[in-house]
């Protein structure tokens, strides 16, 4: 038991660590950065770390810690946006399905399913053919993909709320299938909700990341950790550098993301604390 | 058991079906219209006519998905506007590589998961079963393309060990063709097999408390074996899921993987028509890969009845 | 030499102990009862003897069986026991089998971990003792899956493993709890037939004061973990000597004019 109460703790604070570092960097790249993420500077290409450039620069002489701070925005943008618009849409199409047993909410159920078999990658590039390719329609093709996850987890949640003796009072007193919804079921599934999103988030981080890596993401000059991979690659042999520091960060969010969603999921999902 | 095969069977149909129509609506109200995309805006209004025609973009959108849908049916997936060559057969080809990569992937990631993952279980208590948890959590947070790019520096160009891409099919020189899938299948199941670990430790942990367990102790079972004779198929069921889920994101997942070691498969053949505007290559591939997403899913329902005998019934 | 003799015997994890100073003896074809209140520690003290008790638990104590330390004995003598030696049958009928495996192999098993090499005579063995726990049909039995039966099919077929190896020792623990009223009496007719037939000590854990009655000679009373009376059933159950004895049997005084 004490074993269980560390290690909760320990995602909790670890994931908001690392999720807080991300945010941190982001919001003071808005005031400063070292140098221009976007100046190019010939004299100075892949220079090695220290001195006035903290990790180096890259094969335009531009400085990479700049780049990076200014990533961890694009990072954070697409992550917001795209698990955003899961939210808003899954959230009260799950509550729906869950709330109605007919053919209503069998059909989002099935539509779900449908959507689900669109993985986000395959959606951005279907965008990325038609309408060319943007951190815009990344950020709605992950938003669309993610529909599913957050439509089947408020779902679940929303047939346990329904069960319960609470709503069968409100039932009983003729409240309405709203006001159900709005005053019992979404406060009682935020928890999970909340714990969606963290994983979501960083599901989106990666797809962001494998996107802009493809040339279906954000475009240059707009600084991203993806893009910075893949212009690295043809100078990994000379410059393992330039490869390692965007990975680095992109991992240090995912797994700040995935260990908050952890140590969410310990805190709000009663079924696994019952079963620790 | 016959009745609910036939069941699944009609969604899995229905499904395909219904993507279809999205895959097609979506590259049908897209702006200007495919043979603009594909010749470019400097083509004269004569020679977009004339591409109209040819290809029939000018008949009414129903002919034309009911033509299309036609032709897919029996294996046609008719002609790229652009380089005016027949898809199917170059669809076929590169979706052998694909899988190729993908059935790898989903092995290295298996046995990655499947040990690693009952060890974590059985050992949850002691310290070698959390640093197991803590490397597949580790393991989670690498994109797969970075294991690749770092996994090519490493055994390709340092050591010199495996080629750093190319692909060399397996009827030509099988050794070669060994060699060359080795580190994309590493890369991509890698990763997959970190996130799988986590749901094999989870499934394994509460198999671990279920009754028959005991049961199965007070027989005179020892704890390992126990769990191998009693636990694993019934821990299986939740991993199979989850598999099932997994394989449809290491489809898409090759499609970074083939870029990154230069694969002719069906992710390279996908960004090259994107890259060349060539809609209807485009159309197709989305339709194959969304329609293998769904038959994974169908093959995972079946499995379950063969896992669980208490869903044989109805 | 009694065929199981515990001295001591305690159960505790990083808390306050759940059992404490147990200490008791059964007799080669004895049959004794254990009873109290839910969560007085009665089920604690069969996972002990068997070895079973839950990771984050440990026991203390002794308890010789056979003239053989049981508590502290390693994992591999314990199992080399356990489905021969002494053998238990559980609570919950539902969730004991394995659903993914058909029950003859889950009888023939039990054979097949002591001695018995050849595995056609394993199953000819399990079809045999599904029908002495008068299960009907039992070759068709041995062919379906735990979910395809009843509940107090599913607990003959616990009987059924239980009882495969002929043990010295059956510890029941409430195995007839789950089981609809009807049920009950015949388990508990299998049960003592079972160990009568064979010669086999019962060590018998219930609540139930009208079935220790019928099936036990002896019975412990157990309370917060200790034992706080114990003799013959038919003392214990007029005269009973300790005030928790007499509140239990007051308890259940409706249950036994039913």
């Amino acid at each position: 038991m004490t074993t269980a109460v560390r290690t909760r703790n320990t995602s909790l604070v670890v994931g908001a660590v690392l999720v807080g570092l991300v945010v941190v960097t982001a919001l003071v790249s808005f005031a400063w950065t070292p140098h221009d993420p976007l100046l190019v500077d010939a004299a100075v290409r892949l220079r090695g770390p220290g001195g006035d450039y903290l990790l180096g620069t890259d094969k335009f002489g531009r400085d990479i810690a700049s780049q990076l701070m200014v990533g961890a925005r694009t990072t954070l943008y697409v992550g917001v946006v795209a698990v955003g618009i899961a939210a808003v849409v899954g959230t009260p199409l799950g509550i729906l399905a869950g709330m109605s047993r007919n053919w209503l909410g069998e059909l989002v159920m099935r539509v779900n399913d449908l959507v689900l078999a669109f993985p986000a990658l395959l959606l951005a590039i279907m965008f990325g053919a038609v309408y060319g390719a943007s951190t815009l329609t990344a950020m709605i093709a992950i938003g669309i993909a993610t529909v599913p996850s957050f439509a089947r987890i408020a779902r679940s949640g929303t047939l346990q709320v329904m069960g319960t003796e609470y709503v069968l009072a409100a039932r009983a007193a003729g409240r309405s299938r709203r006001w159900i919804a709005g005053r019992h079921v979404l406060p009682n599934i935020s928890g999970l909700l909340l714990v969606q999103s963290s994983v979501s988030f960083a599901i989106a981080v990666l797809a962001e990341a494998a996107l802009s890596f493809l040339g279906f993401g954000t475009r240059p000059p707009t600084p991203s950790w993806g893009r910075m991979l893949q212009e690295s690659q043809e100078l990994l042999a000379v410059e393992p550098r330039l490869a390692l520091v965007p990975g680095a960060a992109i991992a240090i969010a995912v797994l700040g993301f995935n260990l908050l969603g952890d140590g969410l999921r310990d805190r709000f999902d009663p079924r696994l604390e019952a079963r620790r | 058991m016959t009745l609910a095969i036939a069941r699944r069977t009609a969604i899995l149909l229905l499904s395909v079906l219904a993507a279809s129509v999205v895959v097609f609506a979506f590259m049908a109200v897209l702006p200007g219209d495919p043979a603009q995309v594909a010749l470019g805006v400097n083509a004269t209004p004569e020679l977009v006519e004339r591409t109209r025609q040819e290809f029939g973009l000018d008949r009414p959108l129903l002919t034309q998905y009911l033509d299309w849908m036609g032709g897919v049916a029996s294996g046609d997936f008719g002609t790229s506007y652009v380089t005016r060559e027949t898809i199917g057969p170059q669809l076929l080809d590169r979706l052998g590589v694909t899988l190729w990569l993908v059935g790898s992937g989903m092995l290295v990631a298996l046995l990655i998961a499947m040990p690693l993952g009952t060890i974590a279980a059985v050992r949850h208590r002691r310290p070698s079963g959390a640093a197991v948890s803590g490397f597949s959590q580790l393991g989670m947070a690498v994109p797969a393309f970075l294991a690749g790019i770092i996994l090519v520096q490493a055994f390709a160009v340092q050591l010199g060990w495996l080629p750093s891409g190319g692909w060399t099919p397996p009827a030509h020189d099988p050794a070669a063709w060994l060699r060359g899938l080795v580190l994309p299948a590493v890369s991509l199941g890698l990763v997959q097999g970190a996130v799988l670990t986590r749901y094999v430790r989870t499934s394994v942990l509460d198999v671990m408390r279920e009754d028959y367990l005991r049961t199965a102790r007070a027989k005179g079972l020892r704890p390992y074996p126990a769990l191998l004779r009693h636990g694993l198929r019934n821990a299986a069921v939740p991993v199979v899921t989850v598999l099932g889920l997994q394989l449809a994101t290491l489809l898409v997942g090759a499609v970074v993987i083939e870029r990154v070691f230069v694969l002719p498969g069906l992710g390279s053949m996908l960004l090259d028509a994107v890259a060349a505007r060539d809609l209807l290559t485009v159309q197709s591939i989305v339709l194959v890969l969304v329609a293998g997403v769904l038959l994974v899913n169908f093959a995972v329902d079946l499995l379950y009845t063969v896992l669980d005998p208490r869903l044989r019934r109805s | 030499m009694s065929l199981l003799e515990v001295a001591g015997l305690g159960v505790g994890g990083a808390g306050t102990p759940l059992v404490e100073d147990v200490s008791f003896e059964i007799e080669r074809g004895e049959r004794v009862g254990l009873i109290g209140a839910s969560g007085s520690g009665k089920s604690l003290t069969a996972s002990a003897l068997m070895g079973l008790l839950p990771e984050e638990l440990d026991a203390r104590g002794s308890a010789r069986f056979d003239g053989a330390e049981l508590i502290g004995a390693s994992e591999r003598s314990l199992s080399r026991r356990r489905g021969k030696d002494l053998a238990m049958v559980f609570q919950e009928p539902m969730s004991a089998l394995n659903p993914a495996m058909r029950v003859g192999r889950q009888v023939a098993e039990a054979m097949l971990l002591h001695g018995t090499r050849d595995r056609r005579a394993a199953r000819t063995a399990s079809v045999e003792l599904l029908d002495r726990v008068r299960l009907p049909e039992p070759e068709r039995i041995a062919r379906a899956y735990p979910h395809q039966l009843s509940g107090g099919q599913r607990q003959r077929v616990v009987l059924a493993i239980a009882l495969a190896n002929e043990p010295a020792l059956l510890i029941c623990d409430e195995p007839t709890t789950a089981l609809d009223v009807t049920v009950q009496a015949q388990v508990l007719e299998l049960i003592l037939a079972g160990v009568r037939d064979r010669g086999t000590a019962l060590l018998f854990i219930t609540h139930d004061l009208a079935v220790v009655a019928s099936v036990c000679e002896r019975v412990l009373v157990l309370n917060e973990g200790r034992i706080v009376e114990a003799g013959p059933v038919r003392r214990v159950l007029t005269a009973p000597e300790h005030e928790y004895t007499r509140r239990l049997l007051a308890a259940s005084e409706p249950e036994a004019t039913r």
